[in-house]
């Protein structure tokens, strides 16, 4: 049985048990609305972490991670933004829905791969990208910023 | 009167590249979700 909304966790996190959130539930009534539409915002800058989720539909219509990121990083990043790009709508739930665990292996808390990814990530949503050429430096930017904090210990051990 | 509202299944996709030590840990999570209803989708 599949159900008509995907969650997505990595085996590394660990769900908060009463945090499942649902932009919209069953004909287009909204259970959970949500927080903020983050459209534009998204596409300079990987706020999001971890987890989120969509629908079957999406998945249906033909939306794929890329499978060269994902042997480097990035892979779901990418998924939303060529989700955005697309014309798609993005939420930001504001709360917690479940723990990120850094860890020795994790593949983002390698710089390279982070900027490579990076850059086949704008290269792939290039049509989005060369219409709003001040997202491509501040996605960048925000990689950079992201290398200095990669050391925060790990939430969960 | 409320009328009731069905809420949607939700299938839990869990990714596993190199974190097999935590996998259960993070099925475990899943399974305790408050939410309902809720399916695991397996994988290969």
């Amino acid at each position: 049985m599949v159900g008509s909304w995907f969650k997505m966790i990595d085996a590394d996190g660990s769900f908060l048990p009463e945090r499942m959130n649902i932009p919209g539930g069953a004909e287009g009534v909204e259970l959970n609305p949500p927080a903020g539409y983050i459209g534009d915002l998204l596409m300079a800058i990987n706020f999001l972490q971890h987890t989120y989720i969509y629908r079957k539909s999406l998945w249906l219509g033909g939306n794929r991670y890329s499978a060269i990121l994902n042997r480097l990083t990035g892979e779901d990043y990418d998924f939303l933004v060529k989700l955005h790009a697309k014309g798609h709508r993005l939420y930001y739930v504001d709360e917690p829905s479940c723990y990120y665990r850094q860890h020795g292996i994790s593949r983002n808390n390698h710089n390279f791969r982070r900027y490579l990814s990076k850059f086949l990530i704008i290269l792939m949503s290039f049509r989005w990208y060369i219409r709003h050429p001040r997202f491509i430096l501040a996605n960048l930017w925000w990689c950079r910023f992201r290398s200095l904090v990669a050391d925060i210990p790990a939430i969960l051990g | 009167m409320a009328d009731k509202v069905e809420k949607p299944l939700v299938s839990v996709v869990v990714t596993c590249y190199n974190q097999r030590k935590w996998l259960a840990e993070a099925v475990q999570s899943v399974r305790k979700s408050t939410y309902s209803p809720i399916c695991a989708a397996p994988g290969r």
